[in-house]
């Protein structure tokens, strides 16, 4: 059944991909997403714990065999849905929205959906390294700026390669391609620290964790749905899910759990700081995201490891809430800087509504949380509250700079796009009851720090365009990395190519030629002279060969 | 009686056809170049058919065929009949009396008929020296008067070297007291160490073949002389003495001096060596087309010396089917320097030829395919030659002499790869003449002849082993 | 297996006879420009069929030349010529005609003296087949000496070589490369005359075992990039723009690996391990070399073969590993790599042409023009080793094989990987010259002035990218 169903995502997302870029774009979104809510149907069907596996031998070539796995049981089936869910709320987002190539990325978003459904079933690690490589592909495809595709391949890159030499490790030492026996490497394994190190990099490079983020900020070019595409349902998915599958591998040496405790918070940190400073709305998406996958790393790094529905519902209210910053961009005719905003309540109080609703879906998501570890959730709600709410005074209530344009044009999104997200929105609330207990007081925090704005001071910043365009870790990168490496390789041509072998070896070789061409001419000069000095040579030989010879 | 001397009826063709081209020319007037050719071409086939008849008939004790002579005196036959008719259109163009070509030609056919089939040296002498001295007319044909001094400068030496030899085989008569083969080679094996007379005149004799095959030190005269001549004639000297020269220094050694030779081997193995050197250099240094293969030849001699050196019955194969491939590419190469021609001229410079397979894709080509066979590349004839040569220094244990000619042949190549960019690479700035039919149906057949020994070299490698048996 | 036997000569036959039918087509005139290179496309389809039914009497289980044909050639010295096939050499082949095919329909608006580009291509299309194919020592050398004469004629004709004794090098070092085998090849075959296979068999003496082992890898050494020769072939392949000539001049390391990989590690004897040593350092430094010198530099060309050359070099590395099971997956990724490469080629002459004709500088393509940059970003990706093609599976099992021998060795050539595969991924964005301007990027749809590949070539290339996945998703999907 789960196989037809995953054939029929393939299936719409081939068709998306080859239908004409712009032919009928509503309908094919609406295939595409009736294909997705035809699976959404069918899982509910299979109700809270199903246990479905199959196996089905893929590819026997010499030094490997690999099965490809698929599976939902009680543990994944959330996330399962969850992905069906963003992927919905994308595939309805880009019909209504502003796209140009509406059935190119609808394709995309089914067949990305499609490799991670892959990664979430794997039981081996080709099939993940597969699925995470085939996940780096459309998302290179989905990206559509150059810079920006530029950057995200760039580090995806080495992360893959990266990911695939520690398997080749692992699989040259083991010989095995499961992940269940992973642990098992603690006790064969050679350069343990080695490969749980590599892995950890590699794993924040795709989720674009602190000082890896610049992938992600370079995303700003893009449009806002495509945007939060990649930041929820893609590439930083991949590298939390391989964090998840890979666990077993990390306590294999003792400095992974620090390494990820110390990266987690600063990226919950660096995340908050981006999302106050920068202007660029959509900037600021890429920063809350940050945060979010920050916390998230932050519970497996404090070892209190999210179960599959708090992740999948932590998942959606943090999609949801980069959902109202893209309504509110639409809202205000796309415009992109905050700064360029503020003084919008008066029109947009519907969408203010909305804002309050998602709001309070993500507290339940978090305050699910807090048995589990109550300092962490509690530090970034307060984090978060702050700079949410920052930010949404911002527009909402801050002084207006919007121009004329823009303030004329103000509305509230049209309901087609905001529909989806407030019944989303709507569901999980209905879905966590949580009593008002805990809620309440959140909420009413968090309409305090609204209305106050403490933070107000920072906005001078947007000003600054040291602060705005600044890009230390790339002008690092290349200043560190880059620069050196061409300057060596430039230095090694000179020298080694140019003047050892040019110059040295091959001239010293084509002037001994010369020499003898040079020497042969003046001993064949034609005259009696030089013919009788031969004879005599040839006498010389003879008679040499008859003194010493025989 | 005269039956014993039926052997000598090829001979007495040779005398007869020459006489005839005499009478023809005194007494017939309205004679074309084609007159004089049809009769030499004639000649030479029945000459031909009546060798390869008698091919194990004696006449007296002075000359004695076997499979060995029969070979090389066929081959010679051949080569002579193909140049010949190749060298036609060369007196048609010109309108020229061809008849001192091709009496010469025949004169030298019954020259090294004879001297391969000699068995006493006096024969020998008396065939050869001629045919070092008549060079000199032969040379002089239709040539430009810049180079006569050239001609006269050889002439010296022929003369020189030709004493050589006449004084050798006096001083062997006056000193051995005979100077036929099994006598003499008696004699040598019942002398273990001959008087100083008797190897000074060995000597005399091994130097004057050197000479006339072109060997270095010996070969200052070569390229000059080839390269002075007309096509026709530079044609002729390059392909087919080599044949009578070599066929009979080996005779000469195997079955004569054999009991002198052991010291000689050494000096004969340096020469190769030598001729290998200069050959390839020489090669290099050259623009002419001429001397650049006059050079290449003298490689190929040296690599010829060097693989014979050993003289048993594997080296000698090697050396032969070495000699038969690279004088089939040589051929093959003169054979396109008669298509290469401008306005009627025919050229000599390789900045002449610039851009020829533009225009003539078939006949560069051809250049082409006969070069890489020179250069001994698989899956060419010369890959078999190469292979034979070496293989044969391998079993004797000639490690040295391998690597000297395998590297040698690198710096050959080089010029090779100069010609081959001239005709492929460059562009085009001459307009060539049309090339006349039968230089393409010579070029198809000694192509086609390639393909076959290539695609069977059993006729070759076999059954030619088993003629060259005869002489050890 | 009889009627097989024939099958496997007219690998080598079919070439040769459509280079002898394509030197006989007309050529000058407009209408008749097109018939060598059709000819040509002919030939190596079916070519092709010939292959993929030989292919399916291949026993995909056994291990070990099949469908051996013997040719008496010689009786003194006694040599046989012997032809056969595996999956090794049968991917090989199958590669190598693709990635010709590629770079014929690259060349189609060509006109300059097609007809011999195809026949010589022709030509090194047969010769490099008899290479792969020969399974005794002297068909081995005789193709390995033999496929120099095309390449030389195509890189002297079309190689835009602005000095002729580059030309001359690297014919000649080449060439000496041959001399070494064809010495080494006469002196084992006097000791006993056997079949590759075998060669480690022969028993020589301690000195002469050094210098003829010695002889075979400086012969196949001399195809390889290796340092410090590895500037002649630079220097010969970075003038190259024709695609074809390109993708045949970058056939010939492969020679040099496949050679490799035929003898070593199983037949060597083990006098030879400090040398194998050595040559194992020798290799990774001037993998390291290159593609720091490929990062450095701007040029495409150079690019393209220092990151050939990186790949090259790991597949020989892979291959002397002392053990053969590596074989298969060697072949496997060979298969894939060669034909990235070749479409690659086409698709960088293209733009490249465009460029020049345009005087484009300042336009990504990625987001001007459609197909050619689907298809690029495609290739490219491919060739960096994502899961688009044979080459990530089989290199990932490279690489363990690689990591497990010897680690540091292996985190070298892995870096040198890397280097190269940026070096490539630059080539992604390289119509944005100069790559430092600050200026925003053009949007989508941005004026572009550059065509964009033609609908047929694209179907081509979606064919090729087809052929790919299919070799990802099973590498021997054509038998089944």
């Amino acid at each position: 059944m789960l196989v037809n169903l995953l054939f029929l995502i393939l299936g719409a997302g081939l068709v998306s991909e080859l239908v004409p870029k712009n032919r009928l774009p509503v309908l094919w979104s609406l295939f595409s997403s009736a294909a997705v809510m035809y699976f959404i149907y069918r899982l509910y069907l299979l109700g809270a714990a199903p246990d479905f596996r199959l196996v089905y031998p893929w590819l026997k070539i010499p030094n490997l065999s690999i099965n490809l796995e698929i599976t939902v049981n009680a543990h994944n089936i959330y996330l399962v849905s969850a992905l069906l869910a963003l992927a919905l709320l994308v595939l309805i987002q880009n019909t209504f929205g502003s796209e140009t190539a509406k059935n190119a990325l609808n394709g995309l978003v089914l067949l990305n959906l499609l490799s991670a459904l892959m990664l979430v079933f794997a039981a081996n690690y080709i099939q993940m390294l597969v699925a995470v490589g085939v996940s780096d592909v459309l998302v290179f495809s989905i990206i559509n700026n150059v810079e920006a595709k530029k950057r995200y391949i760039y580090a995806n890159f080495l992360a893959d390669i990266g990911l695939v030499s520690i398997f080749a490790v692992i699989l040259g030492q083991s010989g095995n391609i499961e992940l269940g026996p992973l642990a098992d490497y603690a006790r064969l394994g050679q350069h343990k620290d080695f490969v749980a190190i590599m892995l950890l990099l590699c794993i924040f490079i795709k989720t674009g964790l602190f000082l890896f983020q610049g992938t992600y900020t370079g995303l700003r070019l893009l449009g806002f749905n495509r945007l939060n595409l990649i930041l929820f349902t893609a590439t930083p998915l991949t590298g939390y899910l391989l964090l998840l599958k890979t666990e077993s591998l990390l306590t294999i040496s003792a400095y992974s759990y620090p390494l990820l405790k110390i990266f987690a918070l600063a990226s919950i940190l660096w995340g908050a700081y981006g999302a106050l400073i920068i202007d660029n709305l959509r900037q600021k998406a890429v920063y809350f995201a940050l945060m979010f996958w920050g916390l998230v790393y932050a519970f497996a790094a404090f070892g209190s490891r999210l179960a599959s529905l708090d992740f999948a519902m932590l998942l959606m209210a943090a999609f949801l809430f980069s959902q109202i910053l893209l309504l509110i961009s639409v809202a205000a005719s796309n415009e992109n800087m905050v700064s360029e905003m503020g003084g919008f309540i008066k029109n947009l109080k519907f969408t203010f509504l909305l804002i309050v609703t998602v709001l309070s879906a993500y507290f339940s998501a978090l305050l699910m949380l807090q048995p589990d570890n109550i300092r962490l959730v509690w530090g970034y709600i307060v984090v978060f509250g702050l700079v949410s709410s920052h930010i949404i005074g911002q527009v909402l209530l801050g002084e207006s700079h919007a121009d004329e344009r823009v303030q004329a044009m103000l509305h509230n999104p049209p309901a087609l796009m905001w529909l989806p997200v407030a019944c989303m929105a709507a569901g999980m609330g209905y879905y966590f009851r949580i009593a008002p207990f805990y809620l309440v007081p959140v909420l009413g925090g968090w309409l305090l720090l609204f209305a106050v704005r403490p933070l107000r001071k920072l906005d001078r910043w947007y000003e600054s365009d040291i602060v705005q365009e600044a890009d230390y870790l790339n002008a690092l990168y290349e200043l560190l990395i880059i620069t050196p490496i061409k300057v060596i390789g430039r230095v090694l041509w000179l020298t080694v190519d140019f003047i050892f072998i040019e110059r040295t070896i091959i001239n010293s070789v084509q002037n001994a030629l010369k020499f003898m061409i040079f020497i042969f001419r003046r001993i064949h000069s034609g005259t009696l002279g030089g013919a009788i000095l031969f004879i005599l040579l040839g006498f010389a030989v003879i008679w040499w060969s008859w003194r010493y010879g025989g | 009686m005269l039956v014993n001397y039926i052997a000598l009826l090829p001979e007495v063709v040779l005398i007869l056809g020459m006489i005839l081209s005499l009478g023809v020319r005194g007494l017939r007037r309205g004679n074309t170049p084609k007159t004089f050719f049809t009769m030499a071409k004639w000649t030479i086939v029945v000459t031909m058919i009546l060798t390869a008849v008698f091919y194990n008939q004696n006449a007296g004790a002075y000359f004695s065929n076997n499979n060995y002579t029969t070979l090389f005196k066929v081959i010679i036959c051949i080569f002579t009949l193909w140049w010949s008719s190749l060298s036609l259109k060369r007196f048609q163009s010109r309108n020229i009396s061809s008849f001192a070509f091709y009496f010469l030609i025949l004169f030298y056919l019954l020259c090294f008929s004879l001297a391969i089939s000699a068995r006493s040296l006096w024969v020998l002498a008396a065939a050869l020296i001629p045919c070092q001295l008549l060079n000199y007319p032969l040379l002089k044909i239709d040539a430009e008067e810049q180079f006569y001094p050239r001609f006269r400068r050889y002439l010296l030496f022929a003369f020189l070297f030709s004493a050589a030899l006449a004084a050798g085989v006096a001083a062997l008569q006056h000193y051995a007291g005979m100077v036929d083969y099994a006598g003499l080679e008696d004699f040598l094996n019942q002398t273990p160490s001959p008087a100083w007379q008797i190897e000074v005149s060995f000597v005399l004799i091994m130097v004057f073949f050197l000479f006339a095959l072109g060997v270095a030190p010996f070969h200052f005269w070569f390229a000059e002389v080839v390269s002075g001549a007309i096509l026709p004639v530079g044609g002729y000297l390059t392909v087919v003495p080599v044949f009578a020269y070599f066929a009979c220094l080996i005779n000469l050694i195997v079955n004569v001096f054999y009991p002198l030779y052991d010291w000689f081997m050494p000096a004969l193995l340096m020469f190769g060596v030598l001729s290998v050197f200069i050959g390839a250099i020489g090669a290099n240094s050259e623009d002419n087309l001429r001397r650049i293969f006059a050079y290449a030849s003298l490689y190929y001699t040296g690599v010829l010396i060097i693989a014979a050196a050993d003289v048993n019955d594997q080296s000698l194969l090697g050396a032969f089917v070495y000699l038969l491939v690279y004088i089939m590419a040589i051929f093959g190469v003169y054979t396109v320097f008669f298509g290469c021609r401008s306005k009627g001229e025919y050229l000599r410079e390789l900045s002449e030829i610039r851009g020829l397979s533009t225009q003539r894709p078939f006949v560069a080509a051809a250049l082409l395919v006969y070069m890489i066979s020179l250069i001994g590349t698989p899956p060419l004839l010369g890959f078999l030659g190469k292979l034979s040569v070496i293989n044969a220094l391998v079993t004797g244990g000639s490690y040295g002499l391998m690597a000297v000619i395998a590297f040698s042949m690198l710096i050959l190549v080089y010029a090779y790869l100069k010609i081959i960019t001239v005709i492929y690479f460059e562009p085009r700035n001459i307009s060539f003449d049309r090339v006349d039919k039968g230089v393409y149906i010579y070029l198809a057949v000694n192509i086609l002849l390639i393909a076959i020994t290539v695609l069977n070299p059993k006729y070759l490698m076999h059954d030619v082993e088993m003629m060259l048996v005869a002489i050890l | 297996m009889e009627n097989l036997s024939s099958l496997v000569n007219a690998v080598i036959m079919v070439p040769l006879l459509g280079a002898l039918f394509a030197s006989l087509s007309r050529e000058g005139a407009r209408k008749t420009a097109g018939n060598a290179l059709a000819v040509g496309i002919f030939t190596v389809l079916s070519n092709l069929v010939v292959l993929w039914r030989t292919a399916l009497q291949v026993d995909v289980s056994k291990d070990g030349w099949q469908v051996v044909e013997k040719f008496n050639w010689l009786e003194n010295p006694k040599i046989e010529l012997v032809f056969g096939i595996d999956i090794f050499s049968l991917m090989l082949i199958a590669a190598v005609h693709l990635a010709v095919l590629l770079g014929m329909i690259g060349v189609r608006h060509n006109t300059y003296r097609q007809k011999a580009l195809i026949v010589f291509s022709l030509m090194f299309l047969s010769m490099i087949s008899g290479y792969f194919l020969a399974s005794d020592f002297f068909s081995f050398y005789i193709f390995f000496e033999a496929m120099l004469l095309p390449l030389f004629m195509l890189i002297g004709i079309f190689g835009d070589i602005k000095k002729q004794p580059v030309l001359y090098r690297f014919f000649l070092y080449n060439l000496l490369g041959a001399v070494f085998l064809f010495i080494a090849l006469v002196v084992l075959y006097n000791y006993q005359n056997v079949s590759i296979r075998e060669v480690s068999r022969i028993v020589l003496g301690r000195r002469w075992e050094v210098l003829v082992w010695g002889s075979i890898f400086i012969a196949f050494l001399s195809r390889i990039p290796v340092w410090p020769f590895h500037y002649w072939i630079a220097s010969v392949n970075v003038n190259i723009s024709n695609p074809l000539v390109f993708i045949v001049a970058n056939l010939i390391p492969l020679s040099g690996v496949y050679g490799l990989v035929r003898f070593f590690p199983v037949n060597a004897p083990e006098a030879l391990d400090p040398y194998l040593l050595v040559l194992e350092v020798i290799s990774i430094v001037t993998m390291l070399m290159i593609a720091l010198i490929g990062f450095a530099k701007r040029d495409i060309q150079y690019k393209i073969f220092a990151y050939m050359t990186v790949y090259y070099i790991m597949y020989l590395l892979g291959a002397l590993l002392p053990t053969d099971a590596l074989l298969m997956n060697i072949g496997f990724s060979l298969f894939s790599y060669l034909i990235i490469m070749a479409a690659l080629e086409v698709m960088v002459a293209h733009i490249d042409n465009e460029r020049q004709c345009n005087e484009i500088s300042e336009c990504g393509i990625l987001c001007s023009i459609r197909r050619t940059s689907w298809v690029f970003s495609f290739l490219i990706l491919a060739a960096i080793g994502m899961p688009l093609s044979s080459m990530f599976l089989n290199n990932m099992v490279i690489f363990a094989g690689l990591l497990k021998f010897n680690i540091q060795m292996a985190v070298c050539i892995l870096l040198a990987i890397i280097l190269s595969s940026v070096s490539l991924l630059q080539q992604l964005f390289y119509l944005k010259y100069p790559p430092d301007t600050e200026e925003a990027l053009p949007v989508p749809n941005g004026e572009c002035t550059a065509a964009d590949i033609s609908p047929r070539i694209f179907a081509v290339m979606l064919l090729t990218a087809a052929l790919l996945i299919l070799s990802f998703v099973n590498p021997l999907w054509f038998i089944g």
